[in-house]
């Protein structure tokens, strides 16, 4: 019975490490949440997160594309006003290493890019100056990937970091499920 | 459809859309206004103006602007009443030990002409003072407490076309606030052309009186949102250059006096 399930297991495993992966243009959608930490935590609430990846496999390992994220805060600063709600479009070059470890790979990106928010209410709080509504961003991130049995799919559960270099160099942290799809 | 090319439209699709959307630019009030503290004169009202932070007009603007009223025949402004759409949040806190019994009241001008209720009055022993374009309801704010309210949207546009209805249309203020007048098509003038809606001005200045029993403080702040590009409002808001900002001159509204009895 034990030399059974050794023999399954094993060969279930020699399957998984064999599981063929495509390497070439990719695309990449990510659902999840978002919050704001440090000084900024106070005056936004917990948000959703939507974000876009498209580029190019160098190599198996090595990846260069890149992403737009859009996120929705509920504004939290001094009353008034109240119940206003901001967005922050980003749109960023990146570069990403992995390290496939049989159907999973672990990976580590990170990110240039530029950011807009939509309202001036964070002005309230002096994150925003009057009229600035843009600012250099700086982001990273890792996670995990599940290689589905077909080559192009990948399923994730990715965290990410921002820093708004602009906007009083707030930061904000998001945890994202993922679908990846590899041309 | 290719993976790809979905996630390509999806990205298109959002850029789009967040560079379409109208967003809103909050304008903080620059004072807060005090009412009802122990060094307050119970004749002498509190108030507080605020004149909405505008940019310049444009010359393609100002020239569409000069067509438009030559083909309607009458004054058309910078800031028509569909142009933007404003609310104003305000918050109310009591610095009393007992409940404050409060009011706030809210006038306004638009390009041409302030409203002041007092100037409908000519014998104040008999005559009532007309309605504030907004507000005067009794609020009950608790000892130490605070309350929070808004002038919407649809109240401020209403409140601009009032204004437009009691100064260019000459129609009495009791009338024209005691009616609904939000889906009119234009406003009727007294022996003159009528005014199309879309030559009905917007407020750009706002007026307001706190009345209170117990010693308060009004916060508030406005919110605005463009709907012409590029946006109406100074990216700057009241932080901006004097000189990038339009100058409005409304004068007070005196209405004509009553005319004599046919003897």
């Amino acid at each position: 019975m034990a030399a059974t399930l050794v023999a399954l297991t094993s060969a279930r495993s020699a399957r998984a490490d064999t599981r063929p992966v495509s390497v070439g243009p990719y695309a990449q959608v990510g659902i999840g949440g978002q919050a704001m930490i440090g000084k900024a935590k106070q005056h936004a609430a917990k948000g959703s997160n939507f974000v876009l990846h498209a580029g190019t496999d160098l190599f198996k390992w090595f990846s260069v594309g890149g992403r737009l994220d859009l996120s929705n805060h509920e504004a939290t600063v001094p009353a008034p006003p109240t119940g206003e709600y901001m967005q922050f479009y980003g749109l960023a070059g990146e570069a990403r290493l992995s390290v496939n470890i049989g159907p999973v790979a672990i990976y580590a990106e990170g990110s240039l890019g530029y950011s807009a928010v939509s309202t001036n209410i964070l002005e309230k709080v002096n994150i925003l100056e009057p009229g600035q509504r843009f600012s250099p961003t700086l982001g990273g991130g890792g996670g995990l990937e599940y290689q589905l049995q077909n080559r192009h799919y990948a399923f994730g559960l990715g965290g990410d970091w921002v820093m708004y270099q602009k906007f009083d160099r707030i930061q904000a942290v998001s945890v994202l499920g993922q679908l990846r799809y590899t041309y | 459809m290719h993976p790809i090319k979905i996630v390509s439209s999806l990205a298109l699709a959002c850029i789009v859309g967040a560079s379409c959307t109208t967003d809103p630019v909050y304008v903080d009030a620059p004072d807060n206004l005090t009412a009802g503290g122990p060094n307050a004169d119970p004749d002498v009202p509190a108030t507080t103006t605020l004149t909405l932070p505008i940019r310049l007009e444009e010359t393609k603007e100002a020239e569409d602007r000069a067509a438009l009223a030559a083909e309607l025949g009458v004054e058309v402004p910078f800031i028509a009443v569909d142009d933007m759409a404003m609310s104003l949040e305000w918050n109310i806190r009591n610095l009393g030990d007992a409940d404050a019994n409060v009011r706030i009241l809210l006038n306004g001008a638009n390009e041409y002409f302030a409203y002041v209720p007092a100037s409908f009055v000519v014998d104040p022993e008999e005559e009532p003072e007309p309605p504030p374009l907004l507000g005067d309801i009794p609020l009950q704010v608790p000892a130490a407490g605070s309350l929070q309210g808004v002038f919407r949207e649809d109240q401020m546009r209403e409140a601009s076309i009032d204004l437009d209805l009691i100064t260019r249309g000459g129609q009495n203020p009791f009338r024209a606030m005691l009616e609904i007048d939000e889906d009119i098509t234009e406003i009727e003038v007294l022996d003159g052309t009528p005014i199309p809606l879309k030559a009905v001005a917007h407020l750009i200045r706002l007026d307001l009186t706190l009345l209170s029993d117990q010693e308060v403080v009004l916060e508030y702040a406005v919110r605005l949102r463009s709907k012409r590009t590029p946006n109406l409002v100074h990216e700057e808001g009241l932080s901006a250059a004097a000189g990038e900002l339009t100058v409005f001159a409304p004068v007070d509204y005196v209405p004509p006096p009553p005319e004599d009895p046919a003897p």
